[in-house]
């Protein structure tokens, strides 16, 4: 199924090149004037008069063996500015990641297991965190963190694993800040629910230990929405990432995408989105893979969210 | 329960505002500029450093795209090329013309013969020849190859070796501009052997380049920029490069270019437009700011004069109503000057004396918004639209924009802007398609070398590479072309100020400010040009620590 | 947000989401009252901005509050509340049309799957699914590398990628309905499919239609405000709340903050508002079924 999902997914990205206004050299061009001998290039290269599915089909051939193209603003092969940029993406999605499964989830979990302060303060912060737009995180942060309180550097990547750490911390965090209230929610709600149920009622009355009850009955059940919800949210990360970047100047694929579009520098727009798509079906595959085997009862492919 | 957490939020929401409101601008009185003097401290370059440093990341303001000369007419493309290249005569920091890989001598008016300095290799140790020099130069006339400098050799007749280490030019004419080109980006010297191996791929990211100087390339990836590493085997045994590497980079966001400039990840930049962090910069204990005569003119590019900006009484106007003081305090932060002409006075290389002294006979370019409205109800213009190409994603080109947008509002013209990317702003330079539909666009804009001609000549002369659309004014163009047969220094600075006497009242096109140069270093580091020779010739020569 | 996640998933078995606070009258009222307001501010607001929000003066640039001029001025010396006012119409606007069509076009998919079953109801799930590889935003990229930067390029792509959770939900309620005594009876007493579907099955489901609606416009809102900011949506010197943040941001590192908050804030508030009468619509739904 993610796997249809991916094809005609290709397809739309590889149709975007006729979608445009005007003929396919224009949309490959991004409207700009070409010498002769760039426009017989691309001519070859794209075999643009070869008929429609022949044309889909060598893309995607080229595709599949790591071959996406020419940057018509950069004359450099697609894929080598890909590779330059796909670890500061990988690394902020990785980092923004682990944040909201450790905060997110801890703090659904402390919500859901103590009522009282700890509750009431979870539940105002995730309202409105959750709505926070990660763009605006990001400015505040940068305000905050990074101009009145120098901790962290406002922008750009760094130079050195270390560094590179410090300066995503804030990217990461803005990037996390929305996504983590929703995680922590629904940690929340699904705690709650499970302590509610009969059995660990009846485990509660009989005297079994809070601590062994938590742990096998409360977060075993709980453990299913609340990997469907940070499966989902991660996998949303991946398009996020691009506000984040633009806004921290981070030189990832994101930023890249967008500057790429703006240009109209359409080959690289095709091959990025080709691959972050292709990174949400496999974040998907992954979240369905590790539900089946937590739910014996599922069948893989059957997750309904 | 509930109650408590509707009074929690409204507290959260009561402190958001609280910090928002607090977080005031400046007030109405107070100068957005900081003490950025215009006048004071300006200087060609800096004291040498002295300790030896292992990596220098330099900012530009976008990647660079190429790294070949002939396709090099913009900051950053120019700033990586004029680090490792080198041409055959050489700009100094005050913008004198001098020998750079090769003396020149001019036994008639019409013959320049050059000859290779002893001892000049590139950097795989291959002595430059004859042949090489010939085949950089012919490059650029190459129109298979769409170079953008082809239009500086128009009075060239032939190019020839004719000796060992001797190269001469025959003219068909005297040109005395043609000294100049060859101390700029026309005039770089590449080995003929690697680039014809390189073919397509040289100076792409794809390929390589083989050149002269003091650095080397090392790597050019796009996104991560050019890196450059010093070259041990320079022919020039009294410079010593100090650094070992530097990175060329990309940086077209202000903020993040300022923090990282505060924060040191970032250690030097010259500036390719405004500043608006500039007192940031000024006051911060890791970043000094050094200021030179500028040679650069931020101007509105007339592109089209097919509209509105045909009648030359609405340029005129449109001059009148521009607010270039605001352009001053916001966008340079002081760091600029108004104009009296075109070209900036930081490029009188040469007859000082006589340029100055027109100079100062001319009006400086002050806003009067009544007189402007006059002048466009007597054209006929009121309520015509104007459509400016500008940028949002380039501050200064934005800010300018929105100067003009609120200049031909107030005179009464409509106004539509036409924005593109950053990476897309060059195209309006060098594609018509992408000029079409406007009237004009910004430009932050120079010459090849110190001379005000230089600039003038590409938009005041038929067929000039910024000459868009046909612009032809008789008595600009035969004071600028009798100017370049001219011997004489004086009698060609008259001739040249004349011609620019005449393009300020002409405007084809439309001087906004003239910016000082700007080198912003670390405090750790010293050595780097500040003028805007840096541009077109070695600029990290004498760059080190100050340790 | 852009997987689009209005996790206000409700079949039976899973774990409601909510994500707004409990029920309180206060709350509730408050978010009305913000709504209003932004809708006043949306349709009036050119009438009510004092400035011209696109005139730019550079000599009074970041100017801070004061004489009449309440936010001050932003980087091109434009007053600020004015270009929030007047950018309160792009900003409300655009989610709107992107709940309009994604919700009309969801429900219309969810009724038919859930009407006509078996190979329609596959068919449709399916094509449903393979939307769903699609964030929201990158939608909105490709299109504006195909057709060029702008709202209606940003809104039409948003919709496409809500459309499929729309669907998702109300299929679900679409096929409790469906499955109730009242719709046999109808049948047997001749009426046609549309009608019911019309008539009946859809009013019924309407309350979640709403409440679905109220939380996908907060998501509409933070999603085109970000492709704005990006430069893919409204483009400057429009005013708009996203591009307006995407402007100012430069002002925070001078030390100039106000612009780029002021517009951030009115986004946080206006999108809380929503959640939260979301929320309080879904429960209601909720509690409304049987």
């Amino acid at each position: 199924m993610l796997l249809a999902s991916l094809l005609v997914a290709s397809f739309v990205i590889f149709a975007a090149t006729y979608l445009a206004p005007g003929n396919p050299i224009a949309a490959l061009s991004g409207g700009r004037s070409l010498p002769a001998s760039s426009v017989h290039v691309l001519e070859q290269r794209y075999h643009l008069n070869a008929p429609f599915f022949t044309q889909y089909w060598y893309w995607l051939g080229n595709a599949l063996h790591g071959n996406l193209g020419i940057s018509i603003t950069l004359r450099e092969n697609v894929s080598t500015l890909i590779a330059s940029r796909i670890w500061t993406t990988a690394g902020l999605v990785l980092y923004a990641s682990v944040l909201i499964l450790v905060f997110g989830i801890g703090m659904g979990l402390a919500a859901g297991l103590r009522p009282g302060l700890v509750d009431t303060s979870t539940v105002v912060l995730t309202a409105i965190s959750a709505a926070i737009p990660a763009f605006v995180a990001a400015i505040v942060l940068i305000l905050v963190f990074a101009v009145k309180l120098g901790w962290f550097p406002a922008i750009g990547n760094g130079t050195g694993v270390l560094d590179d750490v410090r300066h995503l911390t804030l990217p990461a965090l803005s990037l996390a800040v929305s996504s983590l209230a929703i995680v922590a929610r629904i940690t929340r709600a699904a705690v709650r629910e499970e302590r509610e149920r009969d059995h660990v009622q009846t485990a509660i009355s009989r005297g079994i230990p809070a601590r062994q009850l938590i742990r096998r009955h409360v977060l075993r059940n709980a453990a299913i929405p609340i990997t469907t919800i940070a499966g989902i949210t991660i996998a949303s990360l991946i398009a996020v990432a691009a506000v984040v970047e633009t806004a921290f100047s981070l030189n990832g694929l994101g930023a890249y995408l967008v500057q790429s579009a703006q240009s109209k520098d359409l080959a690289v727009v095709q091959g990025i989105s080709l691959l972050l798509v292709t990174a949400f079906v496999v974040v998907n595959l992954l979240v369905d893979v590790l539900y089946a085997m937590l739910d014996p009862r599922v069948s893989l492919g059957s997750r309904a969210a | 329960m509930a109650r408590k957490n509707t009074v929690m939020m409204a507290g959260v929401t009561a402190v958001t505002l609280a910090l928002a409101i607090s977080a005031c601008g400046r007030s109405a009185g107070s100068p957005a500029a900081g003490n950025v003097s215009a006048t004071k401290g300006l200087v060609a370059t800096t004291p040498a450093g002295t300790a030896a440093v292992s990596s220098v990341t330099w900012a530009v303001y976008r990647d660079v795209n190429s790294l070949d000369p002939i396709y090099a007419f913009d900051y950053p493309e120019n700033t990586a090329v004029s680090l490792m290249c080198e041409s055959l005569l050489r700009q100094s920091p005050a913008g004198s013309i001098g020998p750079g890989l090769a003396t020149v001598s001019s036994p008639s008016p019409t013959q320049l013969v050059f000859t290779l300095k002893p001892g000049v290799t590139f950097w795989d140790g291959h002595p430059v020849t004859p042949a090489d020099v010939v085949y950089s130069l012919e490059r650029n006339t190459n129109t298979k190859l769409g170079g953008f400098y082809g239009l500086v050799f128009s009075r060239v007749a032939s190019i020839k070796a004719t000796g060992s280490s001797q190269v001469t030019i025959t003219l068909k004419q005297p040109d005395y501009w043609l000294p100049g080109e060859l101390a700029s980006m026309p005039g770089v010297i590449i080995e003929k052997s690697f680039a014809q191996q390189q073919g397509k791929n040289y100076g792409t990211p794809a390929g390589s380049i083989m050149c002269t100087g003091a650095y080397k390339l090392k790597s050019f990836k796009p996104g991560t920029g050019v890196t450059a590493v010093a070259n041990p085997q320079y022919w020039n045994s009294s410079v010593k490069p100090l650094v070992r590497a530097i990175l060329v980079k990309g940086a077209p966001d202000i903020s993040s270019f300022t923090s990282a400039m505060l924060t040191g990840a970032i250690q030097g930049s010259y500036s390719a437009g405004g500043i608006a962090t500039l007192n940031q910069l000024e006051h911060s204990s890791s970043v000094k700011v050094y200021q030179g005569p500028g040679w650069s003119t931020d101007a509105f590019i007339v592109s089209s004069f097919s509209g509105a900006l045909g009648d030359v009484r609405v340029r005129r106007a449109l001059s009148l109503a521009l607010n270039r003081k605001g352009i001053i305090d916001s966008v340079y932060k002081g760091a600029a000057v108004l104009p009296r002409w075109l070209s900036n006075p930081g490029t009188f290389g040469y007859g000082q004396s006589v340029f100055n002294a027109a100079y100062a006979r001319s009006p400086v370019l002050t806003q009067n918004i009544a007189a402007a409205r006059k002048l466009v109800q007597a054209a006929g213009a009121t309520g015509k639209t104007i459509t400016i190409g500008t940028s949002s994603q380039l501050s200064d080109i934005s800010a300018d924009a929105g100067a003009y947008q609120a200049a031909a509002q107030a005179i009464g013209l409509k106004v539509a802007l036409k924005s593109v990317s950053a990476q897309n702003y060059i195209n309006f330079f060098i594609d018509p398609k992408a000029r079409q539909g406007i009237d004009g666009f910004l430009t932050a804009n120079y010459g090849d070398y110190a001379d005000p001609a230089a600039m003038l000549a590409t938009l005041d002369l038929p067929g000039g590479s910024q000459n868009y659309d046909n612009f032809n004014d008789p008595a600009i163009v035969s004071a600028l072309e009798q100017a370049r047969s001219t011997a004489n220094p004086g009698k060609r600075a008259a001739l040249v100020a004349q011609a620019e006497k005449l393009t300020a009242q002409q405007l084809p096109w439309i001087p906004d400010v003239q910016p000082n140069s700007l080198l912003m270093l670390s405090r750790k580091l010293s050595g780097a040009v500040v003028s805007f020779a840096y541009m077109f010739a070695p600029w990290a020569n004498s760059l080190g620590g100050t340790g | 947000m852009s997987a689009g996640i209005p996790v206000a998933v409700a079949e039976p078995g899973r774990p409601r989401v909510l994500i707004g606070v409990q029920s309180t009258g206060l709350a509730g009222i408050a978010s009305a009252a913000v709504i209003a307001v932004a809708t006043l501010v949306a349709v009036f607001g050119p009438l009510l901005a004092r400035t011209d929000p696109e005139l730019p003066n550079l000599s009074l640039a970041w100017i801070g509050p004061g004489g009449g001029h309440l936010l001050g001025f932003d980087v091109q010396g434009r007053d600020v509340l004015s270009r929030l006012l007047v950018g309160a119409r792009t900003s409300m606007l655009g989610p709107l049309v992107v709940v309009i069509v994604s919700v009309v076009t969801g429900t219309g998919f969810a009724v038919v799957a859930a009407w006509r079953r078996g190979a329609a109801d596959a068919v449709i799930s399916s094509g449903l699914d393979i939307l769903f590889a699609f964030p929201g935003i990158l939608l909105a990229v490709l299109a504006t590398a195909i057709f060029g930067a702008g709202l209606p390029a940003a809104a039409i792509s948003l919709s496409i990628a809500y459309m499929p959770y729309v669907a998702r939900v109300l299929r679900g309620a679409a096929l409790r309905e469906r499955s109730q005594p009242y719709v046999a009876a109808l049948e047997v007493q001749g009426a046609s499919a549309s009608s019911i579907c019309l008539r009946h099955l859809i009013p019924n489901i309407l309350p979640l239609i709403v409440a679905q609606a109220t939380i996908l416009f907060g998501y509409a809102m933070v999603d085109l405000a970000a492709i704005s900011f990006l430069g893919l949506g409204v483009q400057p010197p429009k005013p708009d709340w996203g591009v307006m943040i995407s402007e100012n941001q430069t002002g925070i590192v001078q030390g100039y903050p106000l612009p780029a908050l002021a517009a951030g804030l009115c986004i946080v508030a206006v999108v809380i508002a929503f959640n939260v009468l979301g929320e309080r619509l879904f429960e209601r739904a909720q509690a409304g079924r049987g």
